[in-house]
């Protein structure tokens, strides 16, 4: 009669060995659905292969199509820093620019795809919106610029920080210059409302209402009304 | 209390036993070819192929089937040194025993052989010729030059020394029988036919075509190397079935019983 314990050890270490490669060939599997599914939900993979030595290349596919800025605040993630704004300054030409690379100093150089030669390089800045650094230094930059952008990133992150008396100070500073942006409206008004300045709040919107006829601005103040915001 | 095991294992003790013969399709077309060829006007006939192919067993069904027909003598282990061999021949030509003291002459013996020509056809059967060396061969094939001696010689092919490759049997007049390892079919009815001859019908269907599969890649066909794993198997098997039951399935052959049996006959490496 055999050694039957030593041929069933024998035999669990053949299995082992035996099922070795399935094993290695399923956690490449796996591993490769991981960066699928993160390649398909953050474009992680097209950002590290594009990264080459300091230097960090980040090309915006909505920039590459050339397509017209719908915003000008892209949302960022570098390795090692948590969420980030870029904030690009506002083209006049409303041309179509790519981004050709981001520098050590995290100072991003835009170069407008024009074909008239006039190309200039714009400076953008990367924000971090935790950074209340950041936000002083904006506030300082809109007193020289009286840019309507900055004073808006100034209002909704206020707001997004909960500071609603700032973030109401700002988007009333917005509507000063330009009567006509909705976003500024909308982010005077539910600080106002987040004050507890409920009256004062719906009184903004119905007028605001009246002048656009804004079906956000409706929703909202539908929402409002039933104290359901 | 002993196990189903233990009679399915001594199924395939190896043994060249003709009660055990199984007749399958290829060893039943070796066998055919071997009966017709004996009724050739050929000297020699060669019966060829790898250990374990069966060519024992074959020789063994075809003296038991025409012992009662012709004149045949199965040398199925071979003479030590030319003179036994010379004695054994003495016997088969005269039917008495060499009187003491004396010797064969070789000459002597062809002559006698070749006033036998015509009057007797003596068939001669020899087995495991390949450890009969070059010098006693050329007596054999002096022998059947004769006419009155035809030899089946079945020998094994081995790679340092190949007879059929040298040239003096190669210009002799030869029927050449190979028999090679057992096809997965085949094998699948030697196996079933085995157990089912000792009415181990339970045991024949526990044994799948996956399981046959295993044992043949394993084994690659080979009628002695199947004998050897199925003998192992049924050893696992049984000590399963008497000391732990609850670890064995009886109506299908676990894979993990024949991947052990292979474990230890050395077919895997761990």
């Amino acid at each position: 009669m055999y050694d039957i314990r030593e041929l069933e050890e024998a035999w669990l270490r053949y299995r082992k060995k035996r099922r070795r490669p399935f094993l290695i060939a399923a956690a490449l599997f796996f591993a490769f659905i991981v960066l699928y599914v993160l390649e398909i939900k953050t474009g992680y993979l097209t950002r590290v292969f594009q990264r080459k030595g300091d230097t960090v290349v980040i090309v915006d596919t909505a920039i590459e199509r050339n397509e017209t800025f719908g915003t000008n605040k892209i949302s960022l993630e570098r390795s090692g820093r948590v969420s980030q704004i870029v904030e690009v300054r506002k083209d006049e030409s409303t041309k179509p620019i790519a981004i050709s690379k981001i520098n050590k100093n995290d100072t991003m150089v835009l170069a407008p795809s024009s074909v008239d030669g006039s190309a200039k390089n714009i400076v953008i800045e990367l924000k971090d919106t935790n950074d209340p650094q950041t936000l002083h230094d904006l506030e300082k930059r809109f007193k020289l610029s009286h840019d309507t952008d900055d004073s808006l990133f100034l209002a909704k992150s206020y707001y997004k920080r909960q500071q609603y008396e700032k973030a109401a100070y700002w988007a009333y500073q917005t509507n000063l210059i330009n009567e006509n942006i909705e976003e500024a409206w909308l982010v005077f008004v539910k600080s106002k409302y987040k004050l507890g300045r409920h009256a004062e709040a719906i009184k903004v919107l119905k007028a605001y209402i009246d002048k656009s006829g804004s079906i956000r601005a409706k929703v909202l103040l539908e929402k409002m009304q039933k104290h359901l915001f | 209390m002993k196990s189903r095991y233990a009679v399915a294992k001594e199924v395939f003790v190896d043994s060249v036993d003709t009660m055990d013969y199984i007749e399958l399709e290829s060893s039943y077309k070796a066998f055919k070819k071997l009966e017709q060829s004996i009724e050739k006007p050929l000297k020699m006939i060669l019966l060829f192929g790898s250990p374990g192919t069966g060519k024992s067993m074959l020789l063994g069904r075809l003296y038991e089937k025409l012992k009662d027909k012709k004149e045949i003598h199965y040398f199925d282990t071979p003479a030590i040194s030319q003179k036994e061999f010379y004695h054994k021949i003495f016997l088969v030509l005269t039917g008495k025993e060499l009187p003491p003291n004396t010797e064969v002459n070789f000459s002597a013996l062809v002559n006698y052989c070749k006033k036998l020509r015509g009057k007797r056809e003596i068939v001669i059967l020899l087995d495991e010729a390949q450890m009969y060396g070059p010098e006693l061969m050329e007596k054999i094939r002096l022998l059947s030059d004769s006419r009155a001696i035809k030899f089946i010689v079945s020998l094994h092919k081995t790679e340092d020394e190949d007879l059929i490759a040298k040239a003096h049997f190669q210009s002799r007049i030869w029927e050449v029988v190979e028999l090679k390892n057992a096809s997965v079919e085949d094998l699948a009815t030697y196996i079933h036919k085995k157990l089912l001859k000792r009415n181990l019908f339970e045991i024949a269907n526990s044994l799948k075509p996956k399981h046959i599969q295993m044992i043949h890649k394993f084994t690659r066909g080979n009628f002695r190397e199947c004998n050897k794993m199925m003998y192992a198997i049924f050893e696992v098997s049984e000590y399963y079935d008497l000391h732990e039951p609850n670890k064995i399935n009886y109506t299908n052959m676990s894979r993990k019983i024949i991947e052990m049996a292979a474990i230890k006959l050395g077919y895997i490496h761990v």
